[in-house]
């Protein structure tokens, strides 16, 4: 468990000094005043960065406990997941909430291996337009306009 | 403080408030049932709905999902020993002996009883002790101020993770994030890659929702094979009452005043623990607990709720949030204009303390919505696959998300702090400190930079006044602490180690 907290925080470590680099590094061409704060910040950053490199590599043994990696099956069905929303937010503006809501639905449990067409089916039609029709009457929100509306 | 108190009450008390909080704590029951799906992943759900709505209502809403919350997680405890919470895994040792026994619904009665008892003792110290605290906080002038969001900065880096290191780059990221769009006092843009877009800075709602939704709903699934084979256990569920009032109220007092301390001296999450050995230490029948023990089931349920209201103490008066739900709260106010500290007292009072009031209603509100009667209907709840939920949470972020601005870039942007969030996660880094960076950075910020007008550029004004330096040094102890605590525990390994090799020799 220590070797992987250890690749865990060395990782994390290079990455975070970049981004509090870049972030210094940008903040130099803000006026004096604006960069006072975000230049502390991303310095502070690449400080405490710093100090956990040395921990990792120097001091293993002061590492905190860590999470394990995921297993394949593990890893995989969260994959699906996370790239299933990925798609899905990409989809809402060509097709529309409501269409690719319920296409959503309905490829993820079968990505994920959820047979029972039924409860899938009627799940995800009648929450699509559930949310739809609640957040349109209350809230007034125009969704991107469906693929079938504009059909018909 | 009194009119007030009276006037948060009468706030309390319009229908669609009253709506609300029904609304809330059974939302908060629901999620508490589902196993992984937290408080916080509800009320960050919840936030973008609040938004077209009063702040009384919608306090009114998180304030039920929180109560709720709780007890929900009691529910899956006692019938299956599956805990909903961290905290209701005491509840597992004997609520669920007491189902195996035929007595599940009287331990279901029993656990919205004492889950009611703590809220309300708790909502109870919310309205008595936060004036006080106020009242210290009116003589801070900005560098006071500045040091205060530090020290809220400092106490969440510090006390919700178990790497003070990762809690506080997580701030910083937060403060990062917060400084992006417009300077408000020189008009620099700032990260903004000239997009008109990030002008205005990155929207709170979209962050929060992102890092605290997409990740636990993307987690959820990889959850999938425990789940299942445990709820298929058949338990019936006969509403009664199997505990005494002379039983038990000496638990719910000694666990209410144990989570209330909890709540406003965050970072224990041994408050359970405390409470149950507590427990276990004052009955008569010491012998019973984790076979059964009424008292068992009173104390871990009681303390449970007791920090819930109590948590917003440091959160209302200073700014200075001790839990993720504390965080969301603190952010939900900012999203309704108000801004926690002196003023907020002044200008809101009937708010905040009707914002007690709610936490007291929804507290008794339990014993009817979530007792054995309610319980036989939240029991099917555990039969809903878990991979029905992500999509059903997913869907109800980005609707939520999109319709807080009507804008699809809140949507990329929820997207894109979900990724992050999940990589953090994954890192060990905790999440809810760049959440309160992100609320308190442009409060600190503006602190800061005031400060440092009202002295002319002279840095010395941060550590010269009496208040400042108290607060400098109790942010320094809570940054050592954790440090000096690893040093204790590597020392005591050592010890032990040698001790072992000794014995062997």
């Amino acid at each position: 468990m220590q070797s992987i907290a250890r690749k865990k925080d060395v990782v994390s470590s290079v990455v975070v000094f970049a981004g509090a680099l870049w972030a210094f590094l940008e903040a130099e061409s803000f006026s004096s005043g604006a960069a006072i704060f975000p230049k502390g910040v991303a310095g502070l950053m690449m400080i405490l960065s710093v100090i956990m490199f040395m921990r990792a590599v120097a001091f293993p043994s002061f590492l905190a406990d860590t999470i394990g990696n995921m297993d394949s099956w593990e890893f995989r069905r969260m994959a699906i997941a996370a790239v299933g929303t990925v798609a899905y937010i990409l989809l809402i503006i060509p097709i529309g909430f409501v269409e690719a809501s319920i296409l959503y639905m309905l490829v993820n449990c079968y990505g994920l291996k959820y047979r029972n067409y039924k409860v899938v089916v009627i799940t995800s039609v009648v929450f699509a337009f559930l949310v739809s029709s609640l957040f349109q009457r209350y809230f007034h929100t125009p969704w991107p306009e469906g693929v079938l509306s504009r059909l018909y | 403080m009194l009119h007030d108190i009276i006037g948060g009450l009468v706030g309390m008390l319009d229908p669609l408030t009253i709506l609300m909080m029904i609304l809330g704590t059974l939302i908060g029951i629901v999620i508490g049932a589902l196993p992984g799906i937290g408080a916080s992943l509800g009320i960050a759900l919840a936030i973008p709905f609040t938004y077209g709505m009063g702040p009384l209502p919608a306090l009114a809403l998180l304030a039920g999902i929180h109560t709720g919350n709780g007890q929900g997680a009691a529910i899956p405890a006692i019938l299956f020993k599956i805990p909903g919470s961290a905290g209701s895994m005491v509840t597992s040792w004997d609520g669920y002996p007491l189902a195996l026994k035929g007595k599940a619904g009287g331990a279901i009665n029993l656990s919205a009883v004492s889950c009611a008892v703590g809220g309300i003792l708790s909502a109870i110290s919310l309205m008595l002790l936060t004036q006080p605290l106020v009242a210290i906080s009116r003589s801070f002038g900005p560098p006071e101020i500045f040091w205060v969001n530090v020290f809220g900065l400092a106490t969440v880096a510090a006390l919700l993770g178990n790497d003070i290191i990762k809690g506080l780059l997580s701030a910083c990221l937060g403060l990062l994030i917060g400084s992006v769009g417009i300077d408000t006092v020189t008009g620099a843009e700032r990260y903004t890659f000239d997009s008109v877009y990030l002008i205005n800075g990155l929207p709170d709602v979209a962050v929060m929702v992102g890092i605290f939704t997409l990740p636990p709903a993307w987690e959820l699934v990889t959850r999938d094979r425990d789940a299942v084979g445990n709820a298929a256990l058949g338990i019936k569920i006969v509403s009664e009452r199997i505990w005494r009032f002379a039983q038990v109220w000496k638990v719910w007092a000694l666990s209410s005043l144990i989570g209330i301390i909890n709540g406003i001296l965050p970072g224990s999450a041994i408050a359970s623990f405390l409470a149950y050995s507590e427990a276990k230490r004052i009955s008569k029948h010491p012998e019973e607990f984790g076979k059964g023990s009424i008292e068992g089931v009173a104390a871990s349920e009681c303390v449970g709720s007791a920090d819930n209201a109590s948590a917003m103490i440091p959160t209302l008066a200073l700014g200075i949030p001790g839990s993720n739900v504390a965080v969301l709260m603190l952010s939900a106010l900012q999203i309704h204009g108000m801004t926690p500290g002196p003023q907020l007292f002044s200008d809101h009072g009937t708010i905040v303390y009707g914002y007690a009031w709610a936490m007291v209603i929804t507290s008794l509100l339990l014993i009817p919505l979530a007792g054995a009667g309610a319980a036989r209907i939240f029991a099917y709840l555990l039969k809903v696959p878990i991979i029905l939920l992500l999509p059903l949470i997913i869907v109800t972020s980005v609707a939520g998300t999109f319709a807080w601005q009507n804008s699809m870039s809140n949507v990329f942007i929820m997207l894109a702090s979900g990724v992050v969030g999940l990589a953090m996660i994954r890192y060990d880094f905790p999440i809810a400190p760049v959440v309160i960076g992100l609320v308190l950075g442009t409060k600190a910020e503006f602190n800061l930079r005031v400060s440092l007008l009202l002295s002319d550029g002279d840095w010395s004004i941060f550590v010269s006044r009496p208040i400042s330096i108290v607060i400098m040094l109790m942010t320094l102890a809570l940054l050592m602490y954790p440090i000096y605590r690893a040093l204790a525990d590597r020392r005591a390994n050592r010890v032990s180690q040698a001790q072992a090799e000794a014995e062997l020799d």
